[in-house]
């Protein structure tokens, strides 16, 4: 059997009873820690609580011929392969799952706190108003994608928030910050120029979700936050119900005067499609 | 200070566009035309009468010395007086070895007029041909020079009678390739006459050269000359019958000066509106008009940075003019404005339209540049690219003996890249060995030694290494490309590109960064492509190999179209069967499915996904190697041509004619260049050193059917590649 098991937001902490159960019985146990950063993860207490050997697989693996080997391994034997947060939320992991039904191998999943549930407690946005989510990634003269910008204009089209997942390459060793990500999206914002990003955007910056030194800023275009090391995350809102403004002042430090500006402005996109 | 007098005379004439000339000399290897050159120098006063002929001014490389031909076109302005009148030749040298066409087919766009130079006793040979053909292409009209009377009368000891019926022969053969070759409209104008003084004889050697109004005049007989050879005087006819007077009265006289030639010319050269302002300017050779350059070399000087050498089609240039290069995209800044003394040069104010001109300043053009006014550079189009009509054969490695030497033999190779395009220059990201690539085998020897004289640097080099190409004989099977993460699935199919359409890519009429409508409309025409197909074309490589779009109505394509063009190139770069560059594949994109999120569908995911694709319907697709192929040519007494026959037939030549030529056999035909890294040694063997022989790329084939499977084998064992075949399964999921 293949287990696939969510590692959490934060640290080892965040594994499910369950999920800890079946890995101390596993015959094998693999983690990815490519997908996004773990900030209190460390191997050897994984290993030390488990008491085995956890052997840590990379993108190529797994996207590669290896996954070959897993799969063979899970058809004799319990494996187990740890992602951090949940396993499929904002990972393309699905496919794995896929192809071991399709090889006749028997899948078990441990789902585990994902960013987007953490940000829904750290920012008191609520749940029914998200839009799309959708990825900000680094511009290069070969790839720079324009969708976030248009994802942000669809769903503030229908008052709906956006959250920004940001661009990481752990095996690189980058991972996107919060201004950087409201960067990109002025660059776009300069070659297409639907007017939707200036100094008068709220961005709700969440840095580390759910750890114990999380930040959670509303913060402009140009300004300088001290929001510490990623993960990152960005929200751009929509239209705010008055318990989700009050959240936002509360616990992001929003003004009133930028929130009811912005409201009205995403009032008149709105209304201005219909 | 002679010089210093001529350069300020010439300046003046400059500006005078009637009386100015631009002209190169053209010939086949060692028929003469660097010591005919150097004749020429002698006129402009730059080297003493006894130094011409053995100094080889032009030859500024100590290698070209050596070898006795020029590699770098070199320029410079004569001065000379025709009829009591004054004329300014800038005089375009360009090289002799057919290695270096690119260099040849630059330095055409400089001149309106060509010095062939033809050996009398071997006549018309190969690169003779060649190098009317790409003239005539250029719309620069060929004059003749048969240059080594010296030889029929001492050599072949021949009669007046026998010398004349020689000449009538070369100038029948040479207006053979105007007929064949020349524009219908100036086939016949521009045919040779004796009696017109088109033609030029002489004794390059010995300095001396008439044309028959000349010898009218003075009232010289053959007999005379042949009289000088026997009783030893031959040295007083370099001053009776001074050879440049002779060329250059012909060139004044016959070459049109840059006002008329650009009339025709521009518009043969240039592919933008002539009624424009800078069309107009360029047709009218306007010294008033916008500045426009076409740069036809770009040198490394040590001393002064970059040398952009070129021709002024329009406008004056002077220094500290705010200048535009339109293929690198980059503003620039001429900061000094010179002309050529033969290897100097010289200063000078401001050189105007018609003219060549050499400047310091705009570091970041290369040969083929076009440079032109700041104002203009939202709307000058550039210059038409010049046709390549050799490709890299060649390869070998090399690496510095001491390692701490690589940064410098690195820059070294980067400016001779930048000097010489046809080389290449890469690296090999495995082992990290430095590949230098050529047209030849000869044409690295001479990179080598270049190198060597203007480094020092000791290197090693590895044994020269044919450069296959790899391509598909059928159209393949369309297949699904999925992306490491399988979550982006591309549909592509493969298949050979025309004839047709090779033609239009090796001539430069179709390439990438073109306007689609012409593109399209050309493909159409000419090559019978679908009008769809055509306008779906993403991207031309320098392989001549075509990216071809043809789905619709795909989420988020255009957001990946980069990312696709660079796994095609990918693709394109090292070919499935040894890693070999492919050549002539048309690679078509039926569909494609992508994932939601940018994150997902990044160059990591989608190039991979189109290489895939790629290589699985390539090795559906019949693949080969094609080998280059090298048309040979050789003319050697009756009794050595069997000797000849059979060097040929051990190296799968192939003999396409044979010709009675007087006492000499001519042999055409055709070799793999992997057969030819020691036939200059068989052949001598074979023939006790009788045959004259020329090779020159002639065309990519197929390796035949029965050697492919070893050839691959050997390659991948060669470059470390696992000795099996791959299989379509490798690349796809069946």
């Amino acid at each position: 059997m293949l287990v696939i098991v969510g590692l959490g937001l934060y640290d080892l902490r965040d594994l499910s009873l369950g999920a800890f159960d079946t890995l101390r019985r596993a015959s094998k146990v693999f983690v990815e820690l490519y997908t996004s950063i773990v900030p209190g993860f460390k191997l050897e207490e994984l290993e030390r609580l488990l008491g085995r050997h956890v052997e840590v697989v990379h993108r190529h693996q797994l996207e590669g011929r290896w996954l070959d080997e897993l799969m063979e391994a899970a058809r004799r034997e319990d494996v187990a392969l740890i992602v951090p947060g949940d396993p499929f939320i904002a990972t393309t992991h699905i496919t794995i799952k896929l192809e071991a039904i399709k090889r006749g191998v028997k899948v078990a999943v441990y789902p585990a706190p994902s960013i987007i549930n953490a940000v829904i407690a750290s920012t008191g946005l609520q749940v029914y108003k998200f839009g799309r989510p959708v990825t900000i990634v680094r511009q290069s003269p070969l790839y720079s994608p324009v969708t976030p910008y248009y994802v942000l204009y669809e769903n503030l089209r229908r008052g709906l928030h956006t959250l920004f997942f940001l661009d990481l390459d752990v095996e690189e060793g980058y991972a996107m910050t919060a201004i950087e990500g409201i960067e990109v999206l002025r660059c776009i914002e300069e070659r297409e120029g639907l007017g939707l990003i200036d100094e008068y955007t709220p961005f709700i910056a969440v840095a580390r979700a759910s750890s114990p030194d999380e930040v959670v800023k509303v913060i402009r275009l140009g300004e300088k936050a001290d929001l510490g090391p990623a993960p990152h995350t960005l929200i751009v809102p929509g239209l705010l119900n008055p318990v989700e403004l009050e959240a936002l002042c509360l616990l992001a430090g929003a003004s009133t005067d930028l929130l009811s500006r912005w409201h009205k402005r995403v009032r008149g996109l709105a209304a201005s499609e219909a | 200070m002679v010089r210093f007098r001529q350069v300020e005379e010439i300046a003046k004439l400059m500006r005078n566009v009637e009386q100015v000339r631009n002209i190169g000399t053209l010939a086949h290897v060692d028929h003469g035309k660097t010591t005919t050159t150097d004749s020429l120098l002698m006129a402009a006063g730059l080297l003493s009468p006894k130094v011409a002929g053995k100094a080889l001014a032009l030859d500024y490389v100590e290698i070209e010395q050596l070898r006795q031909m020029t590699v770098k076109a070199a320029n410079i302005s004569l001065y000379h007086e025709w009829r009591g009148k004054p004329y300014v030749i800038n005089l375009v040298d360009t090289p002799g070895h057919v290695d270096f066409t690119g260099h040849v087919t630059r330095s055409l766009r400089m001149m309106d007029g060509g010095l062939v130079v033809v050996d009398a006793v071997e006549g018309v040979m190969t690169q003779t041909e060649t190098v009317v053909r790409q003239a005539l292409n250029e719309y620069v009209r060929p004059l003749l020079f048969i240059n080594k009377v010296d030889r029929l009368i001492r050599e072949l000891k021949l009669s007046p009678r026998e010398i004349q019926q020689r000449f009538i022969e070369i100038v029948k053969e040479f207006n053979m390739l105007i007929e064949l070759y020349a524009d219908p409209k100036y086939k016949d104008a521009w045919k040779v006459d004796f009696k017109r003084g088109q033609v030029a004889f002489g004794s390059a050697l010995h300095r001396w050269g008439l044309t028959v109004p000349i010898a009218v005049e003075k009232g010289v007989k053959f007999d005379y000359i042949i009289d000088a050879y026997e009783k030893g005087y031959y040295e007083e006819l370099a001053k009776d019958f001074p050879l440049h007077v002779a060329l250059l009265d012909m060139i004044v006289e016959h070459v049109p000066n840059p006002k008329v030639a650009q009339r025709y010319r521009v518009p043969k050269l240039w592919r933008g509106d002539l009624n424009s302002e800078v069309g107009r300017a360029m047709l009218e050779c306007d010294p008033e008009g916008p500045t426009v350059i076409a740069v036809s070399k770009v040198i490394a000087d040590p001393h002064a940075g970059f040398v952009v050498t070129g021709r002024v089609f329009s406008g004056t240039v002077r220094p500290g003019e705010e200048v535009w290069l339109v293929n690198a995209k980059a503003e620039s800044r001429i900061l000094q404005v010179s002309l050529y003394m033969g290897p100097y040069r010289e200063k000078i104010g401001e050189v105007t339209a018609g003219n060549i001109v050499a400047v310091l300043g705009p570091d970041k053009a290369r040969a083929g540049e076009t440079i032109v006014d700041i104002n203009y550079k939202d709307v000058m189009v550039p210059f038409e690219r010049m046709a390549y009509i050799s490709e890299p054969v060649v390869t070998i490695a090399i690496e510095p003996r001491r390692s701490s030497d690589l940064p410098k033999l690195v820059d070294a190779l980067r400016k001779l890249a930048i000097e010489d395009p046809t080389l290449k220059v890469h690296i090999n990201e495995e082992t990290g060995e430095y590949l230098i690539s050529g047209m030849g085998t000869l044409h690295l020897e001479i990179v080598l030694w270049d190198l060597k004289q203007r480094t020092g640097l000791d290197v090693v080099t590895s044994q020269p290494i044919v450069r296959y190409r790899e391509t598909v004989r059928r159209q393949g099977e369309v297949f699904e490309g999925k992306s490491p993460n399988k979550h982006n699935k591309l549909y592509i199919y493969v298949e050979p590109l025309n004839e047709d359409t090779l033609k239009l890519l090796q001539e430069g009429k179709v390439y990438a960064d073109q306007d689609w409508r012409t593109r399209a409309k050309l493909l159409r025409e000419y090559a019978g492509w679908d009008s769809d197909e055509a306008r779906g074309i993403w991207d031309i490589d320098e392989n001549f190999n075509i990216f071809v779009n043809r789905t619709s109505g795909v989420q988020h394509l255009r957001e990946v179209a980069d990312t696709i063009v660079q796994g095609f190139r990918w693709a394109m770069e090292a070919g499935p069967l040894a890693q070999e560059p492919v050549r002539g594949v048309k690679v078509v994109l039926t569909d494609a499915i992508l994932h939601e999120d940018p994150a997902h569908r990044g160059p990591a995911q989608i190039m991979p996904a189109t290489k895939n694709a790629i290589f699985a319907s390539f090795l559906d697709a019949n693949p080969t190697l094609l080998e280059p192929i090298m048309k040979i040519e050789v003319k050697v007494p009756q009794e050595w041509l069997s000797g000849v026959l059979s060097v040929l037939n051990r190296h799968r030549g192939k003999v396409l004619s044979l010709e009675q030529k007087g006492m000499l056999m001519k042999v055409l035909g055709e070799i793999p260049v992997s057969e030819t890294f020691n036939l200059a040694d068989e052949m001598r063997e074979a023939t006790q050193g009788r045959a004259f022989w020329a090779t020159e790329f002639a065309r990519w084939a197929p390796v035949p059917q029965s050697m492919l499977l070893d050839l691959v084998m050997s390659i991948r064992k060669r470059k470390g590649l696992p000795p099996r075949l791959p299989k379509i399964e490798d690349f796809v999921t069946l």
